[in-house]
Order: structure tokens, then sequence, then C-alpha cells
């Protein structure tokens, strides 16, 4: 863990609360920096366009594409993106370095085939009547966002957080560039600068990974043979990036609370908004996350394990042990503190706030909702973060099943409910995972030196 | 550049553009067309492009052809370019490892937990009484195992003599054990000095001469010595040690005869092997350099003890002050040199103190007593 | 006497098959016979050899199926069975699954622990063999000792308690490895075929095999141990380098042998003990061997000696070929091995032809069995700078080998009864060795008589490179001394060494243990040692005898055959006097037998 667990720890050692202040902000820009850039481009490329594009629903409908571009690649690729970086993982420890980069492209074969395929189809038979452009834009945004994805949880999983959070913000920075410059041709024009963006970003990400792991042998299919992978994992992946999108996906198909847009895709205009606009709420609970989770929390999982395996006395291996309990505890305790003084901030400047930008105070209740259960939901990643590295990938498909299960449903019962309950399905259904993860969490940790030495 | 190239290229540009045509329309079989001449274009630009590959990468053939085709396919124009590009930048600015780096992993201290055992403490050997418990048969065998153990701990000059005697003791266990001690340092020695013998093969194929060859076949000379001193070479095996170390060590005096160490080193094993007429030489040959009377005077000494010349040893040691010789080696010393002033009259000639049967000589006014020189001066004046 | 009072074990026998071939004798090889050469694999294969009318099953104790190759002799017609079990293999044990385990059976398995630490009688350790054998039919299996919750509070308890090395890996992986046997070789006990008498020639896993096997099934185990196990695997531990010390080196007090070496040992010293009291006869091969099987504790009564004989007309007929002086060669036959100290007998090579000018030496034993030791040798042969004075001549015939040969030279550290210096005997060439097992006994003799016949070779002290060169080339250099050694050792060995001898004892023994399987499965008892008695050539223990109605001593040995029930009820009436044929037994106080001096009555005879 060189580089930003050095970095973290450095920071944190300052007595002083400004010094505190300032790693947590480190760790929030670093974590939470991806998706937070997303969010920001897509926004900013809309307000860009307004008065230029015209009219405005080409607008509306380039943002919901590409909110559909991200969620589709997003579950289309959940399941590699875990399966392969833990493949890596393991070359890493056997000091196989030279296997990773031709398993890198072949990663990058099968992807782009099978998600380029998929949109090819999608593209062909769902978007009757839209132009040939932006039908093919479809297909290569499905598959440079795929490709995206897999490369950054790889260079994630190598933690060059730091990389990652530059790439981001030039990546969407060249996006609304160019998007800027290619508006006057409408929707095509937007999606084309969109990707344009990305695609310089994939090229860099690509640069970072080959830099990394020098090419000797170009390609290979090694990590799809059978039995190399854990599929534990690949649907874990794919689960919880289903999971995570199942309240939207509910929303969006249900007549009710939707309208089409282009194609077959369908957006929900009391539900997107608060929904999107609420994940920003969780900066601070993302950099307690990096902080504990992927820094304190692996120190003490590596003494555990060299404890375990290179002959500790069993004093140390359960003092090592309770260390690692005690951080999860921390974490989660302190993930909950930094989100509830969020929330209450939140609640307080919201209206005020919704008012200077200029969105309808109508969204404010949907909107607090969702960030409550956006905070769940960084717990809920702190604790599948932990069985990750406890490697319980039953346990992990477990609860993330339980999330795409109850937050379908769950969301289903709260249209049903009707709009003041709204969101509520959402966030009862992280709830209930959350409380089921921990638990889950607490009898690992009870018998966890039994299972490591007795069940080999 | 080969001219198929250049067709195969004008063709490719003639395809995205036909290709690109047929994307401005919302016609459904426009766009299968599209994909259609696109995707001819995209085989087309995988194929040059692999031929464009260094000899190394193009290995396996149908996977990267797939990878450059595919992403020539769904990138359209740009997506190739987009992977050599990356390639390239990857090339000319590789990961810098940083000189901290290292820094960042400092090393971990690990932390034991130390137990008190303290039911160990009445089992524990006294001091100083390792070898005797482990020679008294009558102790109980656990506890001269113990001492037999501890016994590894010390150094095998001390030890190998009890554990000599421990090889021919009535209890198997007790032997073996001392087997396997004497036997390890043994073969550690020996697997030490193996690598010396080598190491003066190389050197001998290699240059030949000179400073190396002196260094190589010093230190064999020295690994034989140790064989001596350590008393793992006995008798007649002691007797080829003794001559392995004299031969290389004269190898290694004829590639560096000037120097001291070498000399000295020599002095040494001749005298060890009773060589008197060389000792003499070699110290002839230091005196006249020049050499530090404190290193040489004491062999010296010794030389006349071995020739029986034993009323020359006060003239040999008299010029040698307290201070400039080894604590141990001082008595000795000073006991010569009382010997020198306190005997009055002493003749000193060339005739040997004690007479030999058949010699006569003129009866010296006090027959000086020779002191003892115990084991213990003897290893040090070795 | 009375019969030695047995617990119970008629309730944790499984049932006989009635689809099992006839075996007489099941043979429990540690490590040996057939996979790997060496002395005692020899040995097996003569007696399975000598006794064709027998039927062996063998079974093989390995310790991982990778560790052999393929068999190295070939097994002669009257081996009806061969069964292998790895020890240390992964392959017999059960899959992981988690399990609470249960609370009684817990506190059985302290209560077993404190018997064996306690405990110090026979009886005490034959209530643990059987509540363990009960208890591991039920629920105290292999599965609760490797997966149950309890098993991990037992462990974890234990090593806080008694654990002063601090790696827990390492303690935790011990204390699995040593244990798992335990219970796979109980269950593989209750799946072998059964047999009439159980033979193993160790103590450690396989001893603790034929403890089980017999209690079960109530059948006589015999025992010829070569080696102490016990013994050799203490010396092995000192020296091993997979089992780690931990100790941090502040805290290590010179003198500690490491726990976890001394948890193995404490072990082997269990089932050895557990074997001794199975087993009945207890057959050493020289007196200081049985002595040492009495210190480890075994009962004095069931020990006996039965020394390794030759097969000597091949080697004599060498005697003919020989040149009329001996050859000035030193010959040194074995393994190039560490055991047994090839470096010295180089170096006396040495030592030995700078006194005596055209002396050779000469190794004759394969080297592929440990190749870095053989480097090793080849290396100092070198650095002595012998030349062609040593020669190795890799694996030779040893009737094509003995007429060249002046000396049959040891050097090993450790050697039980060479087998080599018999054989050398046999060819008429002394032997000068090191003073390990019974090789004194060998050149000097045993006893006035033994004695009287002379000194055939000379005794030195071990890793003595000096004393062993000089008294070979003293010994070569004297053809007159030469000559005397020569007859003496020809005399010694065709008198007490011979194979016939060896035969007609064991064949003694194997009646006599036949004849009591036979016995109890007819519901008689039977008393403790009568064989080994006999063997020793002391009076029988009941020669006051008992009354009519008290179970009484077997009928001596009837020579050859195997015995049916039906013969063993005709023959049992007490004190029945000598059956007609071959091995007769001691009359009155007569010729003494077995550990002293061994003579079959046949011997002598001629």
């Amino acid at each position: 863990m060189a580089g930003i667990g050095f970095e973290l720890r450095k920071l944190l050692r300052t007595e002083s609360y400004l010094g505190l202040l300032r790693a947590y902000t480190y760790a929030s820009i670093i974590s939470s920096g991806p998706w937070v850039f997303s969010i920001i481009g897509l926004i900013a490329v809309g307000v860009l366009s307004l008065g230029v594009v015209t009219p405005d629903t080409l607008i509306t409908q380039f943002q919901v594409t590409v909110t559909y571009l991200i969620m589709a690649s997003l579950i289309l690729t959940g399941g590699l993106q875990l399966g392969f970086t833990r493949w890596v993982a393991d070359r890493l420890f056997e000091k196989r370095k030279d296997d990773i980069a031709p398993a890198y492209f072949g990663v990058v074969l099968v992807t782009t085939a099978v998600s380029g395929s998929l949109g090819w189809l999608v593209a062909l038979l769902g978007f009757d009547g839209v132009s040939n452009l932006y039908r093919v834009l479809i297909v290569v945004g499905l598959t440079l966002l795929s490709n995206l994805w897999i490369t950054t949880v790889f260079l994630s999983g190598l933690k060059q957080y730091r990389a990652i959070v530059g790439l981001y913000a030039l990546g969407y920075g060249m996006s609304v560039l160019l998007s800027y410059f290619s508006r006057p041709w409408g929707l095509d024009g937007l999606l084309l600068g969109f990707l344009g963006g990305q695609f310089v970003m994939w090229v860099l990400m690509l640069w970072l990974v080959l830099r990394n792991f020098p090419v000797e042998r170009p390609i290979s299919l090694a990590c799809f043979r059978p039995r190399q992978m854990y599929l534990s994992l690949i649907a874990g992946g794919v689960l919880y990036n289903l999971g995570v999108w199942a309240d939207k996906l509910t929303f969006w198909f249900t007549a009710g609370t939707s309208t089409p847009v282009i194609g077959p895709l369908r957006a929900s205009t009391i539900y997107d908004l608060p929904v999107f606009l609420a994940y920003l709420c969780v900066i601070p609970g993302m950099g307690i996350f990096l902080v504990k989770f992927e820094t304190d929390f692996v120190e003490w999982y590596d003494k555990f394990y060299t404890a375990v395996r290179e002959g500790g006395a069993l004093q140390d291996i359960a003092r090592y042990h309770d260390g690692m309990q005690g951080v999860v505890r921390e974490g989660l305790y302190q993930i909950l503190k930094v989100q509830a003084l969020t929330l209450l901030a939140v609640y307080t400047f919201v209206p005020a706030l919704f008012a200077w930008i200029g969105i309808s105070s109508l969204y404010i209740p949907l909107f607090l909702v969702q960030a409550v259960a956006a905070s769940f939901q960084v717990m809920l990643l702190a604790v599948l973060n932990v069985f990750y590295y406890l490697d319980r990938r039953r346990d992990v498909v477990f609860i993330t099943a339980t999330l795409t299960v109850l937050n379908f449903a769950l969301s289903a019962v709260s249209i049903h409910l009707g709009p003041a309950f709204f969101g509520y399905g959402f966030g009862v259904a992280l709830l209930i995972t959350l409380i089921l993860g921990m638990l889950l969490l607490q009898r690992l940790f009870r018998k966890l030196e039994y299972q490591t030495f007795m069940l080999q | 550049m080969n001219p198929l190239f250049y067709k195969l290229g004008s063709l490719i540009v003639v395809l995205e553009s036909v290709a690109a045509w047929l994307l401005v329309s919302r016609n459904d079989v426009h766009l299968l067309r599209f994909w259609l001449v696109h995707g001819a274009a995209a085989v087309l630009v995988g194929l040059l492009l692999w031929t464009l590959l260094p000899e190394a990468l193009r290995r396996p053939r149908r996977l990267s052809l797939s990878l450059l085709t595919l992403l020539a396919l769904f990138f359209p124009i740009i997506g190739v370019f987009g992977l050599l590009i990356a390639a390239r930048l990857a090339q000319w600015l590789p990961a810098r490892l940083k000189a901290t780096d290292h820094l960042r992993e400092a090393p971990q201290l690990q932390g034991f937990a130390v137990s008190h055992v303290d039911e160990d403490q009445r089992r524990a050997l006294p001091a100083g009484q390792t070898a005797r418990i482990a020679m008294d048969q009558s102790q109980p065998p656990a506890q001269r195992i113990r001492a037999v153990l501890a016994l590894r701990e010390m150094t095998p000059r001390m030890t190998l003599p009890v554990l000599r005697r421990l090889l021919s003791d009535p209890d198997e266990e007790i032997r073996l054990l001392a087997y396997g001690i004497s036997n390890t340092w043994e073969q550690r020695l020996t697997d030490t000095l193996q690598d010396a013998l080598r190491e003066v093969d190389v050197v001998r194929q290699g240059a030949g001469s000179g400073p190396a060859l002196a260094r190589a076949a010093q230190r064999v000379a020295e690994l034989q010595m140790e064989f001596i001193y350590q008393g793992l070479a006995q008798g007649d095996l002691r007797d080829f040690a003794l001559k392995q170390a004299l031969h290389y060590c004269a190898v290694a005096r004829e590639a560096l005869p000037q120097d001291t160490s070498l000399q000295l080193m020599f002095l040494r094993l001749s005298l060890a092997a009773g060589k008197t007429a060389d000792a003499r030489t070699v110290l002839e040959r230091l005196t006249s350099e020049g050499a530090s009377p404190t290193l040489w005077r004491p062999y010296a000494a010794e030389l006349e003890w071995i020739e029986r010349r034993f009323n020359r040893i006060p003239a040999v040691l008299q010029p040698l002050g307290t201070r400039q010789v080894a604590p141990r080696l001082r008595p000795v010393v000073r006991v010569w040199q009382t010997l020198a002033t306190s005997a009055a009259g002493l003749t000193m000639g060339i005739e040997p103190a004690v007479p030999r049967a058949g010699e006569v000589r003129a009866e010296p006014v006090i027959t000086p007593t020779p002191p003892e020189i115990g084991d213990a001066d003897r290893l040090l004046l070795s | 006497m009375t019969a030695m009072s047995q617990p119970d074990f008629t309730d944790t026998r499984p049932q006989p098959r009635d689809d099992e071939a006839d075996i007489d004798v099941m043979l429990l090889l540690e490590g040996t016979y057939p996979y790997v050469s060496g002395g005692v694999s020899s040995w097996v294969h003569q007696i399975v050899s000598g006794f064709p009318h027998l039927r062996f099953h063998l079974v093989f104790l390995g310790s991982r199926e990778d560790d052999y190759g393929k068999a190295r002799y070939q097994m002669p017609a009257n081996v009806v069975g061969l069964t292998h079990h790895y020890l240390f293999s992964e392959a017999v044990l059960p899959a992981a699954r988690e399990e609470r385990g249960d609370a009684r059976t817990a506190e059985l398995v302290e209560q077993l622990h404190a018997l064996i630490r306690e405990g110090k009688d026979r009886a005490s350790r034959a209530e643990v063999l059987r509540a363990s054998l009960e208890a591991m039919q039920d629920k105290l299996d292999l599965h609760y000792f490797l997966h149950s919750h309890q098993s991990w509070a037992y462990l974890t308890e234990q090593y806080q308690l008694r654990c002063t090395d601090p790696s827990f890996v390492d303690y935790f992986w011990t204390v699995r490895t040593m244990h798992t046997p335990i219970w796979t070789l109980a269950t593989l006990a209750r799946t072998l075929p059964r047999a009439r008498v159980y033979h193993t020639v160790s103590t450690g896993y396989a001893g603790y095999l034929g403890a089980v096997l017999a209690r079960l099934y109530d059948k006589p185990l015999i025992l010829s141990e070569h080696g102490i196990y016990t013994k050799e695997r203490r010396i092995d531990l000192f020296s091993a380098n997979w089992i780690s010390d931990n100790t941090p080196v502040l805290e290590r007090t010179a003198g500690d042998a490491g726990y976890f070496r001394q948890l193995w040992i404490r072990l082997f010293e269990s089932l050895g003990r557990m074997c001794y009291d199975a087993a009945d006869p207890v057959i050493a091969l020289y007196e200081t061997n049985r002595l040492r099987q009495i210190a480890d504790g075994a009962d004095p009564v069931t020990t006996c000696c039965i020394a390794n004989g030759i097969n000597v007309p091949p080697f004599a007929a060498t005697r003919a070929q020989r040149p009329p002086s001996p050859p000035l060669v030193m010959c040194l036959i074995g393994r190039v091995v560490p055991i047994k100290d090839i470096k010295t007998f180089i170096r006396a090579v040495r030592v030995a032809s700078n006194r005596l000018p055209g002396l050779e030496g000469w190794i004759a034993g394969p080297e592929d069995e440990h190749p870095e030791y053989a480097r090793e040798c080849h290396e100092l042969a070198d650095s002595l700078q012998l030349g062609d004075t040593l020669k190795f001549l890799g694996f030779q015939r040893l009737t094509e080998l003995m007429p060249k040969v002046g000396l049959v030279v040891l050097s090993s550290i450790s050697e039980a009864l060479p087998l080599v210096m018999l054989e050398g005997y046999a060819g008429g060439v002394p032997s000068v060795t090191t003073d390990v097992g019974s090789c004194r006994q060998l050149i000097y003799g045993l006893g006035a008589e033994d004695e009287a016949l002379g000194a055939s070779g000379a005794v030195v002290g071990i890793a003595d490179a000096q004393a062993l060169g000089e008294a070979c080339a003293e010994l070569l250099g004297d053809p007159v001394r030469w000559q005397a050694a020569s007859q003496a050792g020809i005399a010694r060995v065709e008198r007490y060494y011979t194979q016939p001898i060896m035969f007609d004892k064991y064949r003694a023994v194997y009646d006599d243990a036949l004849q009591r399987s036979a016995a109890r499965a007819a519901g008689f008892a039977d008393d403790v040692g009568a064989v080994a008695t006999w063997l020793r050539g002391e009076p029988p223990l009941d020669a006051d005898g008992d009354g009519p109605d008290s179970p009484s001593q077997p009928p001596p040995p009837s020579g050859g055959g195997d015995s049916t029930i039906a013969a063993a009820q005709q023959e049992r009436s007490p004190k029945v006097g000598a059956p007609a044929d071959a091995a007769e037994p001691p009359q009155g106080g007569g010729s003494p037998l077995g550990g002293q001096r061994g003579r079959s009555p046949n011997v002598g005879a001629s």
C-alpha cells in the first residue's frame, strides 16, 4: 500500500485540526473524484448547451443517453471488473508481473467484442427513426465506457488513485470542451464531443497501464480459462451494480413515473435529479471510507495475515484481529457521524441552495431521503470492502443479491404507495442490506481465526 | 514503404468516407450498409496495422488481429490510433522509479509476545559446567543431552576435544549428537574450503597471476590452517592440511613476493611443520627488509626454542618493550628478559645449552632452566 | 502366571468379511520394504522368501505418495497382498466443513490427554487405547479433530498453557500433522483384511498400527526391532531443519531442543510404549538393543534376541577364488549416505595409504540416494588428492566383489547388525568397523565361547579416521594376523549367524504365534512371554505349573506348517512334551538360547 496510504498517513499525523481537515479533504477528493466529475460534467454540458442546442429536449436526450450508457456499461462489466482485478492481485502476489499486460489486452478484446455486439444489436433494433450517427455513437459509447470502467478499477486496484482523479478531471474537462465546440450539431454533436473526451481519457489510462506493465507478449486470454477467475466475484460485481441502479430502473420503466426520451430510453422527471444530486452529499463519507477502510484496515489486515502465516504468537494474532475489528467499528461509526453532520447542514441549507440554482423546492423531500440512502450506500460499500479483503465471496454475493431483490421490490412498493414514499424504497433496501451485512461481519469476526486455520 | 501499403491505405480511406456518408440518414438499411462498409474497412485497418507491429507483438496471431480489428470497428478512425499513441507514450515516458520509493516500504519490526516461562529456570545449565556435565556419565541423560546441545553455541576450538571424547561415550544418543555437531562444523568449513579452491581455479584460468591469485591462494591456506587450529584435522590429516597450506602459501608468495603477511604466514607454517631452514631464511629476509620487530621476534624466539638454542632466546626477546607484545605473551617475554639480565656471565655462544650425547663443551656458569611454555603460549606463538 | 487382564475390545471390533483370502502373517512396514532399499528391507525379503508356506500380506506405510518410486524388490509368490497407506498425504483427509463438536467429546479428549501425561503404567495406557478406539468410531473422529470448534478451543488452550515456542501456525500444523495418522491408521486397521498374526518391523506409526490391530482382533503381535525407532527419530529431529524453532534469539537457552522437537519425541515415545505393551515377543537384534527396549518400557519377559543370519554357502564358495595373500584393498560396502559416514572412510584411506603403499580403498554402493552427499564425498577425495587410491565402484555383486577385497570396513555412525560384515566373514574377509550397534560383539565375540574363537577384525571409535586408517593398515600389513582374523570370522558366522539359525528361531516364533492366534479364537487365554523366555534360554515361567484347571501355557512351539485349530486343540494339554518335529525345547536348563548366544539345537548336531 505504497502511494496513497503513505501520503494520507503523513497528512493525518498533523496535530492541528486544519491538518486533519486537509487530510480528509484530500481523501474525499481522491475517492469521490471520478463520479463527482461525471455528474458535474454532465450538468456542465447541459448548462453550456442551453440556448445553442435547440430544442431543449435534445439536451435532455443527451443527458439521458449518457446516463443509460453509464448504467449499462457498469452493469455489464461489473463482474469482470472485480474478477479481473482479483486475478491481477493474485498474479502480483505470485510475482508474475509479465502475465498481466497481455491478460489486460485480452480483457479489452472480450469487453469490446461483447459490449460492441450488444450495443450494435440494441442500436439496430431499439432505435428506429433515430439518426444513424446517433446509433453508431451509442455503440461506440457503450464499448468505450465498458473499457473505461475496467481500466479504472484495474488502476484503482493498483492504488493509482491520484492518477485516476487527475485523468477523470482531464477527461471530463475535455468532454465538456469538445461538446462546447460540437454543439452546433445538436444531439449527435454533443454525444460526439462527450465521447471524444472520454476517448482521450481512455488513451491516457492505457498509457498508465503500459507504463507500469511493459508489454512482452501482446495479448492472451489466460484469465478467461476455466477457474481462473472467481465466479462468485463476478456475480458479486454484477449484482452490486444492478442493485444500486435497481431503483432508478424501476422508476424509469414504470409508466406512471416516467416519460420516453429517445428510442426505448425513458427518464423520470421526479426521480432523477434529486437522486443524482444526493450523491454529491456523500463526498465526506467517501473520504472517511478511503482513510479508514483502504488504509487503516489494510494495515491491520496485513499484520493479521502476516502473523498467521509467518509464525506470530496467538496473542499477537488476537491483537491484530481486535485491531481490524476496531477499525471497522470506528470507520462505520465515523462515516455515520460525518454523514449525519453533512445531512444536517444540507437540510438546513438546501432550500436556499435549490432556490439559488433554480431547482424547484418540490424536489427537496426526495432529495433528503436520497441523501440518507446514499449515506447508507457508503457504509455498505465499506462493509463489502471488508468482505472482499477477507475473501468471503459467498457472503458478498448474498449481500448484493439481497440488495438487488430488495431494491427492485421496495421501489415498486414505494411507487405503488404514492409520491410521499418515493425514495424510501431505495433507502429501506439499503438499510436492511446494511444491517444484514453488519451482522454477517460480526459473525465472521467471531469465527475468523477458527475459519482461517481449521477450515483451510 | 510497401506500395501495397499505400494501395490498402487509400482503399481504407475510400471505404470510410463511404461509410461516413451513409451515416447521414435515419434509414435502417443505410445503417446496416454502414456497418458492412465500415466493417470491411476495419478488417483492412486491422490487417494493415498488424503488419506494422514489431515481430514480437504479432503472436498470438488470431487474437492480436481480432483486437486491432475490433478496436478499429468500434472506435471508428481514431480507435486504433489511440492504442498506438498510448503505446508510444509508454515507450517514451516509462514509469519512473523514484529513488525514495523504497523508503515508503519501511521494514516492519516483528513484535513477538515474550513468554516468561519460569519453570525452565531449574532446568538451566549452571554456568561453566557444561562440558563437565556432558562428560559425566552419572548425570541423568536428559541433562547430559541438554549439555551437549549447549556445546553447539560455543566455539569449535574449545569444544571439539570434549566432543571427541564423547564420540566414544557408551550412550549412543550422546555419541550421535556429538558426531552431528562436529560434523556440521566440519562440513561448513569444508564447504568454505571448496569454494576457496574453486576460486583459485577460476583465478588461475582467468588472470593467472598477481594479487588476485595471491589473495585466493592465501584464503585457501588460511582455511587449511583453520582446520588445524580448530582441531578438525588430526594426525595424518593434520599433516596433510599443513602440507596443503604450505603449498598454497608458496603459490601466494610467488604471486606476491613483497607481501609481509604472506611471509609471516609462511614463517608460522614452516615452524609448525618443523622446517627450520625455511623459517630461518624467511626470518633473515624479514630482518633485512626492516620489518617491525614486534612481528618477527617472537617467531625467532620460537625457532631458537625448536632448535634448542635456549641461551639465544633472551637476546632475541630483549629488545621488545612490554607494550609491544600481546598481553598473553608478556609474562613469557618478561621471564626471558630477566633471565638475560640476571644471568651474569652467561655464555652466549652458538653451542646448544643442553649437551647432546657425545659432545664436549664448556660448562656454563648458570644453566638457565627454560621456563615452560604452556600449551596456550605455544598456540599463541604458532 | 495369569493371562494379562485385557480391557474388552469386542464392542469396537468390525465384523469379519467372508471373502477374505487366508492370511497368516500381516507385515507392517514403515518406510522400508519394498520401496526403500537397505538392511531392513533385505531382511524382510529374506524372511518372506524363507517361509514359502506362509501367506504374507504387506502393509506399506509411507510419508507421501510422491516420495517413493517403483518397488526395489521382486516380491515372492507367497506375498498375497500389498496395501499402501501414506501417513502425511492429503488424500486421506475429509473435506473441510464447519462443526460445533460435542461437549462430552471435548471432555473425553481432556481426560485422555491427562491419562497420557500422568499415567505411567500399562493399565492406564491400555485404557487410553481402548477408550480412544471406541471414541474414534463415534464422535471423536478425524473430522472432529480437524474441523470442530471444540477442537480449536482445546488447541488454543493447550497452546497458551504449554507451548514455549511463539509461532502459533507452526504449533497448529505440528499438532495436526502428528495426530492425523492416529486416526487414519485406526481407520485403516478396520479396513485391512484379517490375519492370524501381525508382525511389525518397527515401533512408531507401524507399531501403533500393530497395537491397534492386535487389540481390535485379539491376535498376537510380533515386534522385530532393527534400529530403535524412537532413538533414530530423536537423532533425526535433532538435526532436522524442517522443524522450526522460532524462539527469538535472546530468549533461547542453549541446550533447548525446541518445543516442536520435544512434541514429536514425546509422541514417538508414547507410540513406542503402546507397541511394546501390545507385542509379544519383542525381538531385538542384539543384546544392547534388547536392554534399550526394556529401558524404553518393554516388559522384560517378552523381550528376546534373534540375530540376523545370512546365506553362507554362496560366500563360502568365493573363498576358493581368493589369492594366497590378502589383497591390499579396504572396502566399504554400503550406500553413500551420511549415516555410513563415508567421509571418515575416505580420510582413513588417506591415512592408511600413507602407511601402506599400494593400498587401495573401494566404496561399493549406490550413490543415488543422497546425491548432495555423494558429491561432497567426491570433492573430499579430490581435496585429499587420493586419485586412483580411492575408487567409487557403485553397486556391486558381493559374491564377485568379495574375493578381491582384503577388509570389509564400516565407518557408520549407527548400525544394528550389519549383514555385510557377516557376508564378509563368510567369504573369509575380516572387518574393521566403528564401535556401533553390535559390531563389537561381531568382531570380538559375545560370551566366553564366542570370544574364544578370536578377534575377526578390529573396532575403532566413530569419526576417528586416524585410528581407522591405522587399524586397516596394520591388519592388511600383517598377513599372519589377517589370516587368524579371517579364520575367526568364518568360524563365528558359521556357528552363530547363518540363515538356517535365524529361520529356525523365526519358525518357532511364527508357530507359537499362529498357535496362540488359533487358541484365542477358540477362547483360550495364553501366557505372556512364553516363546521369548524360551528364546532367551531361560526356564519356562510356569515351570512349577498351575493346576490343570487354570489356563496353562501353550505347548512348546512345534516346527513347520500351519497349525489349525483342531491340531492346537488336540495338542492342548498341560505340560505336553516335545513334539516330533525339528525345533526342540531346551532340555532342562540346557543349552543357552536367545539373547546371549543364539544357537539353534540343529547346528552342532551335524
